[in-house]
């Protein structure tokens, strides 16, 4: 399936190159200039028109719903095109100009520009993603405070019992912990060796947990594993009164909801209209919506209740 | 174009790169991530898992097929048992028995720390795949017998449980064989999916963790080509004692006297086979 895809994406590539080579670098130039004239000259009465696009999975559909419908309040012309797919596939699809904007992650995102990237915080991965997308045309929003980032979460009964509050304090306890994670952390640099030589936590077992969140849940809340890698708007967190140790030592970059637009297609109202969104929405925001759309709503009519609960919609 | 190509022939023919590597790299089979203690797990898992489904289903098929009542509703259930949707069940089972099993923090003989309530659920659920085939076919192979060689031995003074023991057992065993033999196999090839729950073992774990991780083919083929060798080793092993345990005036091999016919069991053989 993978392989299909990476193939798939491999040779689309290949073949947008030759059709670039063909067409010659001055013509892409001059069509880059003439869009940012554009886009400046228009930050009064028009507010542009855009097609926002989400990635396959419920939480990017929710948020290119509230960054969409946020822009259609504001009089952007706005259309969605939603359920894309995996990444190599939807900034293509920025790249050749079929969608202009998307909601993503900034730690994604940025790994996925730059693969040399080492941003950790928040501050340091937009200041690197800004200059990342900058060379593929593309312009960075603000970042909202929610993440969507891997977690190091206990239960509450753990939490107190070993005074835990930030992922350090397991250091000197976790020998005697079980961990459950995706089978890729027991080896990928910000997984079980990042653990290790950032924070001096060794678990004692480590075991791979591949069904996903509702195996993982059962058996931290049972209490087969002690601690387990959840993903912060996660809302089995919530619910089960979990504790997601706070991550102080920036083991995982940041994941910040951040929406990446088309710079030619950019215009002063949707900028105003996305960063009002972005200033509002926190990651237990995120969640409690994610738990809605979760739960059987229509994720639009989530996004609509949320933004004009907020007097953004 | 000749980039192309290049591509694609990386990305179309390395399925099988690194497999041979991986199987003969002596560091891949020792130690506790290593194939052999997989392989140790795996046949553990399969053994308790057919013994437990054999203990249920031998003795109610055998009194099913010797009094010929209940066929319809256990025909309908062992039917229906083959069509769970195993992985699915598991999933489900696990999270709704494992909070209600008191053991958790012991050993278990061959299980690590904490594993037995992910085991259980693995039992419960992989026995349920076990049981269909060998009860349909020990009602099926005791259904089988003969009346008049039924009518013989009752003719001869024996009670219905002498009977069922002396006769039809005997003379359905290579059909009950059979069945234990399906099941056997389609529990090595399943109990692969124990270790999508925590802390379980087997040749299920480089599958599930090497489908996560880049590089992680050889490991995913090295351990499937593993459970394929595991299940024609458990075959074979299976078919040498249904050769020393059925008796030879059944099996056909016993040929002393010219004209003696066993048709009846090899036939009954072909059917399943």
């Amino acid at each position: 399936m993978k392989r299909s895809i990476a193939l798939a994406a491999v040779l689309a590539a290949s073949l947008g190159l030759a059709a670039c080579s063909s067409s010659g670098g001055g013509d892409n130039s001059s069509s880059s200039n003439s869009a940012g004239g554009n886009g400046s000259s228009s930050s009064g009465a028009n507010a542009g028109s855009i097609t926002i696009g989400s990635a396959d999975f419920p939480e990017s559909v929710l948020l290119a719903d509230i960054y969409g419908d946020a822009m259609s309040a504001k009089g952007v012309k706005v259309s969605k095109h939603l359920n894309i797919g995996e990444r190599p596939i939807y900034i293509k699809a920025l790249e050749d100009g079929s969608i202009g904007a998307f909601p993503e992650y900034n730690g994604s995102i940025l790994y996925y520009l730059d693969t040399k990237a080492t941003a950790k915080s928040t501050a340091d991965v937009q200041t690197a993603l800004t200059a990342a997308a900058a060379a593929k045309n593309l312009k960075i929003l603000n970042a909202a405070a929610a993440q969507d980032s891997d977690t190091i979460t206990v239960t509450k009964s753990t939490a107190d019992k070993y005074h835990l509050t930030s992922i350090g304090d397991l250091a000197p306890v976790a020998g005697q912990l079980t961990f459950g994670g995706p089978a890729g952390f027991k080896t990928r640099a910000d997984g079980i060796p990042a653990l290790k030589s950032i924070y001096g936590v060794t678990f004692g077992t480590f075991t791979s947990l591949s069904a996903g969140g509702t195996v993982t849940v059962t058996a931290l809340k049972n209490g087969t594993i002690d601690a387990a890698d959840i993903f912060s708007t996660d809302g089995s967190i919530a619910a089960n009164n979990f504790v997601a140790l706070t991550d102080d030592k920036s083991m995982f970059a940041a994941q910040n909801i951040v929406p990446i637009f088309d710079q030619s297609k950019l215009t002063q109202a949707m900028t105003d209209a996305c960063n009002a969104v972005s200033a509002k929405l926190d990651t237990k925001t995120l969640a409690d919506l994610d738990a809605q759309v979760a739960g059987g709503k229509d994720p639009d009519a989530v996004a609509k209740a949320w933004l004009s609960s907020q007097g953004l919609g | 174009m000749a980039a192309g190509g290049a591509v694609m022939s990386v990305v179309a023919d390395n399925y099988f790169d690194g497999v041979g590597t991986f199987l003969t790299t002596s560091s891949n089979w020792w130690g506790p991530d290593g194939l052999v203690h997989y392989l140790r797990d795996h046949v553990i898992y399969t053994a308790i898992i057919v013994v437990v489904a054999a203990l249920i289903a031998l003795p109610a098929g055998l009194v099913v097929g010797h009094t010929g009542r209940g066929i319809v509703l256990v025909a309908g259930l062992a039917n229906g048992l083959r069509a769970v949707p195993t992985f699915g069940l598991l999933v489900l089972v696990y999270v709704w028995l494992s909070p209600k099993i008191p053991i958790n923090r012991h050993d278990v003989l061959f299980l690590p720390r904490g594993a037995v309530r992910a085991f259980v659920p693995v039992v419960l659920v992989l026995m349920l795949l076990a049981i269909p085939p060998i009860l349909t076919n020990t009602y099926a192979g005791i259904q089988a017998v003969d009346p008049q060689t039924r009518d013989a031995a009752r003719g001869m003074g024996m009670r219905g449980g002498q009977v069922l023991r002396m006769v039809e057992l005997p003379i359905a065993l290579p059909l009950i064989m059979s069945g234990l033999r399906s099941a056997t196999l389609q529990v090595i090839a399943t109990v692969t999916i124990a270790p999508f729950l925590p802390l379980l073992g087997g040749l299920g774990r480089p599958i599930a963790d090497g489908a996560e991780s880049a590089g992680g083919n050889p490991p995913m083929i090295g351990a499937a080509i593993l459970v394929a060798a595991l299940a024609l080793s458990a075959d074979g092993v299976l078919n040498l004692v249904q050769r020393l345990i059925v008796s030879p005036g059944v099996s056909g091999r016993f040929r002393s006297q010219p004209g003696v016919t066993t048709a009846p069991t090899v036939e009954a053989q072909l059917t399943v086979a």
